[in-house]
């Protein structure tokens, strides 16, 4: 039976590229709606903008977004760029997806740093124009760039530096999240990554989406399991 | 870096040519694997066997479209995983409903993956019914079967309904059926 699913190995390279890249063009797209389901748009456009005008003020004042603006924000791919887990201490989790870099802070209970792609022009963290992150061994300084830019990451001061190049920034080691396999004996046995923290204590942590029908960050929540107890967090509420 | 530089890289000999495919695709290519294989672990054995084989494999091959190539690979490799899996029957048939949907078209014993001559037939006529389609119906199918994206994920990506999307899928094998059968391929 599986064999049929060989079938379409022949599909020609340019549709598979096509349909990786594809982006509905949402203006483009229509929407069947009836006379209240379009007054009640047309009173949330409005009410959108008047909240994007606050927001916009603050962000050319500051030039940082506050990472729980996106809370009601909706996924829009998140198949290949979905968050993923950079870096990890007891107290302190980073983590990517294509919108940014996020650092949330376990006792604290609130994202703490976030560098927003979008206003530095970067797109994404796959694919062409990729931009590429780097977390220092301590993880408080993080490097990204693309082939054009190239930044800066504070976490601790929550500061985004544009810089010429980093040949003039002392050097850190890099961080390499490590992963055990689920059939070495300490790995756990939820079947989730299980990782070694920076403090050599086990650890694992699982991104996930708490409710498909809202696709929204704030229905992004993390799982962290220790050798002691299992904990959720809510990082966009 | 560009596709173009990396597989001068592995035609160098560099190892950093799959260094930089790591970063660059690492992402699109465990996507691959996981709509197939549903396991973290094995996704990644699976992107790992397709650098050894992309290693292996540049030069002679000097692929055309890059990503394409290894996607490719990623994907013939998981599905032969997943094959193994099921005649060790370590693992339930993640696929099932896509296979389901495919024997709508092709019956249950029809597909012989030993017999080139017709495999090709097909392929070419898959392609052919593909470059007829508009865009928006040819990515959904490609998604669904090439991808083996779930119909939310699909309805996600395309803004459409799920039930708008399971009826252009159910119409689009109806009309590949009928075309096999005219072409006496079925």
């Amino acid at each position: 039976m599986i064999n049929l699913l060989y079938l379409f190995s022949e599909i020609e390279d340019d549709f598979i590229i096509e349909a990786d890249g594809y982006q509905v063009d949402v203006n483009k797209v229509k929407k069947k709606t009836h006379f209240w389901k379009k007054f009640s748009v047309a009173v949330c456009c409005i009410a959108l903008i008047g909240v994007l005008i606050v927001v916009y003020a603050n962000y050319t004042k500051s030039n940082v977004i506050k990472a729980k603006n996106l809370a009601a924000d909706r996924f829009d791919d998140f198949a290949a760029e979905f968050d993923q887990v950079l870096y990890s201490n007891q107290d302190e989790v980073v983590f990517v997806d294509y919108r940014g870099i996020f650092v949330y802070s376990l006792s604290l209970e609130k994202l703490t740093a976030y560098a927003n792609f979008r206003i530095y022009n970067m797109i994404g963290t796959q694919g062409d124009n990729y931009t590429r992150v780097i977390v220092s061994e301590d993880g408080q300084y993080i490097k990204f760039y693309d082939d054009n830019n190239y930044y800066l990451f504070d976490t601790q001061k929550n500061i985004v530096k544009k810089i010429d190049g980093y040949e003039n920034y002392p050097d850190f080691e890099e961080y390499e999240i490590e992963i055990l396999h689920p059939d070495d004996p300490n790995s756990f046995d939820s079947g989730h990554p299980t990782y070694i923290g920076t403090d050599g204590k086990r650890v694992s942590f699982v991104l996930f989406i708490d409710d498909y029908n809202s696709i929204t960050y704030n229905n992004l929540f993390l799982m962290k399991e220790t050798d002691n107890e299992i904990r959720y967090y809510q990082l966009f509420k | 870096m560009k596709d173009i530089d990396i597989i001068n890289l592995f035609v160098e000999r560099n190892e950093n040519a799959i260094k930089e495919t790591k970063i660059k695709y690492n992402s699109y290519l465990m996507a691959i694997a996981d709509n197939i294989l549903h396991c973290f672990f094995d996704d990644e054995e699976c992107v790992n066997d397709t650098y050894f084989k992309t290693w292996n494999t540049i030069p002679p091959t000097l692929p055309k479209n890059y990503q394409a190539y290894i996607g490719r690979i990623t994907r013939n490799g998981a599905l032969n995983r997943l094959r193994e899996q099921l005649n060790y029957k370590h693992k339930s048939l993640c696929c099932a409903i896509r296979i389901n949907e495919l024997e709508e078209i092709f019956g249950t014993n029809r597909f012989n993956p030993e017999n080139d001559i017709d495999n090709k037939l097909i392929g070419d006529l898959i392609n052919k019914f593909l470059r007829n389609l508009p865009q928006q119906k040819r990515v959904i199918f490609v998604r669904r079967y090439w991808y083996m994206d779930s119909i939310k994920q699909i309805s996600e990506r395309m803004k459409l309904s799920e039930i708008k999307v399971k009826i252009t899928l159910k119409r689009m094998r109806d009309e590949l059926k009928k075309i096999l059968i005219e072409e006496e391929l079925l």
